[in-house]
């Protein structure tokens, strides 16, 4: 089934709202950079509203600006070259990146939802989760780090823990 | 919750998620494509009128207060998120922000979000018949609907409300339906599962038993959907080959196998580890039709071959024989 989903601007806002932050932080694990990486981002979505009633779309939104955000990133690479040197060589990588993966942005907005879920916590509590869900630090490490006690540390992760399944508990990326 | 574990971890691939603020980067966004922003003009209206009222009159923070009371009263009708609407016609099209598509059955009525980006989930208030072709999101996708409460993230399924009874068809992806007053009362459909809620029942379609034309003793119920030629109890996979002309659409081998057969059968569908393909091979198959269906069209291309595995209705996908 064909779908324009872009067409209106109310539709459109929706959109660049919901998929800003995955399609930035998927482009920048490729040019590690954000600035270049919210950029090449701009360029996709303007690529978009410059066409927005016109595009129709045989896979999914997901899928499509996944599609675009690609190709937006090897031209982005390709008249950058000199000033992105230490990204020249991903480009291969990028090129071999699969034209079709719906699923290439789940990863994200499943960081998307995290994110969101830990707003409400307390800054400490949020630190120490990050940094042994994702930075891979041990207990006593984040322990030895923030100067607080390893009890300390497995009380938090296991609070925020608690929290975030409770708020997930629905969330269509966390559940059968 | 061992999935949510896994996909911490999995997470840990992504590092430093930066999280920028939307509604400004949309401002800068608008501005860059030469879109004035309407809501900068909203915003500055309110100031500028607050700002000379307090000059003006010298009223002082009493009088501004007020003015935000009035404002906020003023600005509430301009926030209804939810909008609801009966179809006068049969296939009434409704249209999410999203690109999600209700075909509404005539005399259906619906509430459904107007707005995505101020709610949580995509909750819509069915009285009536209708089909759905949902986009996948990250905010779910929840149908209630005289008692149940249909769950997907991205599918195509439809609801046929007929008196106390609710019917529930699922063409694409999966869905789950719940009974609103116990959701421990709950079954997940798969592509072409067909099930009936009544009275805090459900009952799948699928399992009435083929007519019974050989006085042999009839195999009994399987849990999973009922073959179509029900004689044998576990029928060996020697289909008659067709000289089918292949419909659907072109995909790859690879996006077929392990993004759809073995990603929605787990449980059921393996691909045998020896078998190496080309993961780029196009095919064209119907990913409408049936498991199994997709599974002897790609064999009657001569793609794969497929041996019953251990379990009923289970299979391996194996190289194809010359």
């Amino acid at each position: 089934m064909v779908s324009r989903p872009f067409v209106s601007k109310a539709d459109f806002e929706n959109v660049f709202k919901e998929y800003f932050n995955p399609l930035v932080n998927f482009v920048n694990k490729y040019l590690h950079n954000i600035e270049n990486s919210k950029e090449v981002v701009q360029i996709t979505l303007v690529k978009i509203w410059n066409n927005r009633e016109q595009i129709e779309i045989k896979t999914s939104v997901n899928a499509y600006l996944y599609q675009i955000a690609k190709n937006s990133m090897i031209d982005f690479i390709r008249k950058n070259k000199h000033n992105l040197a230490h990204v020249e060589l991903n480009i291969l990588q990028i090129e071999q990146l699969p034209d079709d993966n719906a699923s290439a942005l789940d990863p994200y907005f499943v960081r998307q939802a995290i994110e969101k879920a830990l707003i409400p916590l307390k800054p400490k509590s949020r630190e120490i989760f990050e940094l042994n869900k994702f930075e891979g630090l041990s207990y006593e490490e984040i322990a030895e780090y923030l100067e607080i006690s390893k009890r300390s540390v497995e009380d938090n992760i296991s609070k925020v823990l608690k929290h975030l399944k409770e708020e997930l508990k629905n969330h269509p990326f966390f559940f059968d | 919750m061992n999935k949510f574990d896994s996909i911490l971890k999995q997470n840990k691939e992504i590092k430093n998620f930066e999280v920028f603020d939307v509604d400004s980067e949309w401002n800068s966004f608008l501005d860059v494509v030469g879109e004035s922003s309407d809501k900068k003009k909203v915003e500055n209206k309110p100031k500028s009128k607050i700002k000379s009222l307090i000059y003006t009159f010298s009223v002082g923070i009493a009088a501004a207060l007020i003015l935000l009371l009035v404002f906020t009263f003023a600005l509430k009708p301009e926030t209804k998120i939810k909008e609801t609407y009966t179809a006068s016609k049969n296939n009434d099209i409704i249209q999410l922000a999203d690109g999600s598509k209700i075909f509404l059955q005539n005399g259906a009525s619906i509430e459904y979000p107007k707005i995505l980006s101020e709610v949580n989930e995509r909750m819509i208030v069915l009285n009536g018949s209708a089909k759905f072709d949902v986009t996948r999101s990250i905010l779910p996708f929840r149908v209630h609907n005289n008692g149940i409460i249909v769950e997907v993230l991205g599918t195509e399924f439809s609801i046929i409300q007929e008196n106390q009874k609710v019917i529930v068809e699922n063409h694409s992806g999966s869905v789950q339906i719940t009974e609103a007053k116990d959701r421990n009362n709950f079954r997940v459909l798969k592509q072409g599962d067909k099930f009936v809620y009544e009275n805090g029942q459900f009952t799948d379609m699928n399992y009435k038993p083929e007519p019974v034309v050989v006085a042999e003793p009839v195999a009994e119920p399987k849990i999973e959907k009922p073959k179509p030629k029900a004689v044998e109890p576990k029928p060996e996979v020697k289909e008659e080959v067709k000289p089918e002309v292949v419909s659907g659409s072109v995909y790859t081998l690879d996006s077929v196998l392990k993004g759809h057969l073995v990603k929605l059968n787990k449980k059921t569908i393996k691909v045998d580890k020896k078998f190496k393909y080309d993961k780029d091979q196009r095919v064209r198959v119907n990913l409408n039709q049936s498991f199994l269906d997709i599974m002897k069209s790609l064999k009657s291309q001569g793609f794969i071959d497929m041996i019953p595995s251990d379990c009923p209705d289970c299979y391996i996908i194996t190289a194809p024989t010359k």
